[in-house]
């Protein structure tokens, strides 16, 4: 009991000054103050290492309990973050869809060079079904008679000809492809010479239950020059193709058995199995 | 000297577990002070004198550690050691609630004299803010004490922080 031994103004004296001392230390050693620190180094260091440690394992066994105790919020939290996956993974394919789409359609606006056909009024359109009947080589568009869509109305792309409009609903219209020998096209070829060859150009799809892809043939007088790699246009003959759309690239050429035609294999410039976007000339039609 | 190693052990054990396992046991905005309560606990069995140094010794040490305000814990645990160490002249040691009520007082004690130590050195601490951190604290510490007290006051009379006088050593 040492502080019994002093007198009250003594010990009053002690206070004031062990106060006093205190507060000057806690002013001149603020937060921006710099001064020697040993013991205060030296602690840290002891203490660092020990306090990685139970930091780490007191941090993970909060963590075992923070999951436990939040383990049916987790389990909500999860089921309403799937939902939101699927919606936005329902939204994204959308977006997606749109923008190549879009980009489709930007490749479609490269059109081939044919006065004939782009200053006439056209529209684009989407296809939106193929072969709905069994009977023809078709596919159906997202445009119909409110569009001003006729029957008989070339459907083309950006690179030829598709084929031509031969059932109109108000929303849709079923296109019936060149594939297709029922969708014969009036075809020229130009020669060496100058001159057009002309002839039928006739799609050797063969109906059935099972679909082939299909070429054109087109068979011209045996005398018409007519060799591998030509193109193949519309001659605009018949009324329903306007002239110089195209159509193929001729591919190879045989003689017929009779001996007076040949007949030109052509491979069609459109890529019919994967259109998905062509543009409905407004032209003729009935 | 053996008392003096132990103390120190433990000084050492609630400056590590202050600073990481009980900054997961905060409630109302504290965390216990397990230094504070080790420095009552003393000089509520050791008496005034010994309470006070080893409050300022403790109170120095955190000082350092923090490494900013030297004499902040050292004034405030100075001054709880001493009070709690008058307490041990007036009561009762043995009976857990007495314990409570010095712990309670005392911890209540230590923090105001930290907040007013700290206005009267200049720092711009608002009094009513820091007002509603002392009455948690010296909550918090009194509910530690039914776990930790007889603990400490078994090792103080029987156990290795027990004082041997001299011809026992």
């Amino acid at each position: 009991m040492a502080k019994k031994r002093f007198s009250f103004s003594l010990a009053a004296l002690i206070v004031f000054f062990v106060i006093l001392l205190s507060l000057i230390s806690i002013r001149l050693t603020g937060l921006d103050a710099v001064f020697p620190n040993p013991v205060g180094n030296l602690l840290r260091e002891v203490l660092a290492p020990l306090q990685s440690g139970v930091t780490s394992v007191s941090s993970g066994i909060r963590d075992a309990v923070v999951n436990i105790r939040d383990f049916s919020k987790i389990r909500q939290d999860n089921k309403s973050l799937k939902t939101q996956i699927d919606e936005l993974t329902k939204e994204n394919n959308q977006l997606k869809q749109k923008i190549l789409a879009g980009m489709r359609f930007e490749e479609l606006e490269k059109k081939f060079d044919s006065p004939a056909i782009w200053k006439s009024p056209y529209i684009g359109a989407s296809v939106i079904n193929r072969n709905p009947s069994n009977w023809y080589h078709t596919i159906v568009i997202n445009r119909g008679s409110k569009d001003g869509v006729k029957v008989n109305n070339p459907v083309i792309t950006n690179l030829g000809l598709v084929g031509k409009v031969i059932g109109v609903t108000t929303s849709t219209a079923e296109v019936i492809l060149i594939l297709d020998p029922e969708g014969q096209v009036s075809g020229a070829v130009r020669q060496s010479e100058g001159s057009a060859a002309y002839g039928i150009i006739v799609g050797d799809y063969k109906r059935g239950p099972i679909a082939s892809a299909g070429s054109l043939k087109m068979t011209v007088p045996k005398d018409d020059k007519v060799n591998p790699g030509d193109m193949v246009l519309t001659s605009g003959m018949g009324g329903v193709y306007p002239k110089d759309i195209p159509v193929g690239t001729v591919q190879e050429v045989n003689l017929e058995t009779g001996g007076l035609l040949k007949t030109a294999t052509i491979s069609p410039l459109v890529d019919f199995t994967h259109v998905e976007e062509v543009f409905v000339v407004l032209t003729g039609g009935k | 000297m053996r008392r003096y190693i132990g103390l120190g052990i433990l000084f050492l054990l609630s400056v590590l577990l202050q600073s990481t396992l009980f900054n997961y046991l905060v409630v109302a905005g504290v965390k216990p002070d397990f230094v504070l309560l080790l420095v009552i606990y003393f000089a509520f069995t050791n008496g005034p004198g010994k309470g006070a140094l080893l409050g300022l010794t403790f109170g120095l040490l955190e000082d350092f550690y923090v490494g900013r305000y030297i004499g902040m814990n050292a004034l405030s645990l100075l001054l709880t050691g001493f009070i709690a160490g008058w307490f041990e002249t007036k009561l009762y040691k043995e009976n857990l609630l007495i314990a409570l009520v010095v712990v309670f007082v005392a911890s209540f004690f230590s923090q105001a004299v930290f907040l007013f130590s700290g206005i009267a050195a200049g720092l711009t601490w608002e009094i009513g803010d820091n007002i509603k951190l002392i009455w948690p604290l010296a909550v918090y510490n009194m509910c530690l004490v039914p776990i930790t007290y007889p603990w400490f006051h078994r090792s103080i009379t029987k156990g290795f922080l027990r004082y041997r006088p001299r011809h026992e050593r």
